[in-house]
């Protein structure tokens, strides 16, 4: 769906759009615990301006898909180490309409899965490298307000929180000290990163 | 909201009110009710959090309560029912609040606990 959804920006603008609207608004509802439709949710929210009769139809798509399994929600298991894993990922200029990249991350503490999001990055960036870093900026900045969360619980981390990507020039940026002249301009995430490593 | 007849003087137009106290529907009716919850809470040992400003936890030694609030609906938890129970008490002697029972719905959210864990759908 989404790659198609990407590429049709020329079907018919829709009649009423306040229905793709409403439509829309309640999916975004359903997002606060299906982590699996958030970025479907995410790409449709793009065109809330301007919604074309293929956005309703991915859009009523999204809600068949929710009649197939209706129910489904969170499940937080009582074995739990409190340990804080987060994976972060980027669709490097994934927008074809900006080509701005998506952050996506999600946090597990322990087995169960606490945090997770979907966003378009605000800037163009022209490495992927660039890109997957700002979705580490984006994850290790939810991971230091859930310690701090965690610990008002009660609950003090001494071991260090995970944070997993899967870009290996992102990870040798995160790990190198010194920095290159053509990692400047994300030199404010670098310092971030580095500081909470 | 305009001057009341009998307060209102000749020549004088731009008379206002000075309030003693918040009045419901005001807009900054939200932000006094939670100072005035806040103060409250916090009186009664609540430690208002830095990173949640809706979540209040009171520590005593291995005894741990916490509360969220979210406008007038509050959940509280903690290990020890006895401090749970001394919350609602302090509440209820502060505010006119209803007890619900055991948490199933809150915010449109349905929760249910087993005996592995806890489950929460919409």
């Amino acid at each position: 769906m989404e790659r198609d959804l990407k590429l049709s920006d020329n079907s018919d603008l829709l009649k009423k759009p306040s229905k793709y609207r409403r439509l829309v608004g309640r999916l975004i509802y359903l997002t606060v615990l299906r982590p699996d439709i958030t970025y479907l949710v995410h790409v449709l929210s793009r065109f809330m301006h301007q919604p074309r009769k293929f956005h309703i139809e991915a859009a009523l798509r999204v809600v068949r898909y929710l009649k197939g399994a209706p129910g489904q929600g969170l499940f937080f298991s009582l074995n739990s180490d409190f340990r804080l894993r987060a994976y972060c990922d980027s669709d490097w200029a994934g927008c074809p309409l900006t080509r701005r990249s998506t952050t996506g991350y999600c946090i597990f503490l322990g087995p169960s899965l606490i945090s997770w999001r979907s966003k378009r990055q605000k800037t163009v960036y022209l490495s992927s490298a660039e890109a997957e870093y700002r979705a580490m900026t984006g994850a290790c900045c939810e991971l230091t307000w859930l310690r701090y969360l965690l610990r008002d619980l009660g609950l003090t981390h001494h071991e260090s929180a995970m944070l997993f990507c899967d870009n290996k020039v992102a990870l040798h940026i995160a790990a190198n000290p010194i920095f290159h002249e053509r990692t400047r301009h994300v030199k404010m995430d670098c310092h971030y990163i580095r500081d909470k490593i | 909201m305009s001057l009341l007849p009998r307060h209102q003087q000749h020549g004088e137009n731009n008379l206002v009110y000075r309030l003693h106290k918040s009045l419901y529907d005001l807009k900054q009716a939200s932000r006094q009710w939670f100072a005035k919850f806040s103060k409250a809470i916090c009186s009664a040992g609540f430690v208002q959090s830095r990173v949640d400003y809706s979540l209040f936890t009171k520590t005593q030694g291995k005894l741990f309560t916490a509360l969220l609030i979210y406008v007038d609906d509050i959940l509280i938890t903690g290990n020890d029912p006895a401090s749970i129970a001394a919350t609602k008490t302090f509440l209820h002697s502060r505010f006119n609040l209803k007890n619900l029972g055991n948490l199933k719905y809150f915010l449109g959210i349905e929760v249910s606990a087993s005996k592995k864990g806890i489950f929460i759908s919409q």
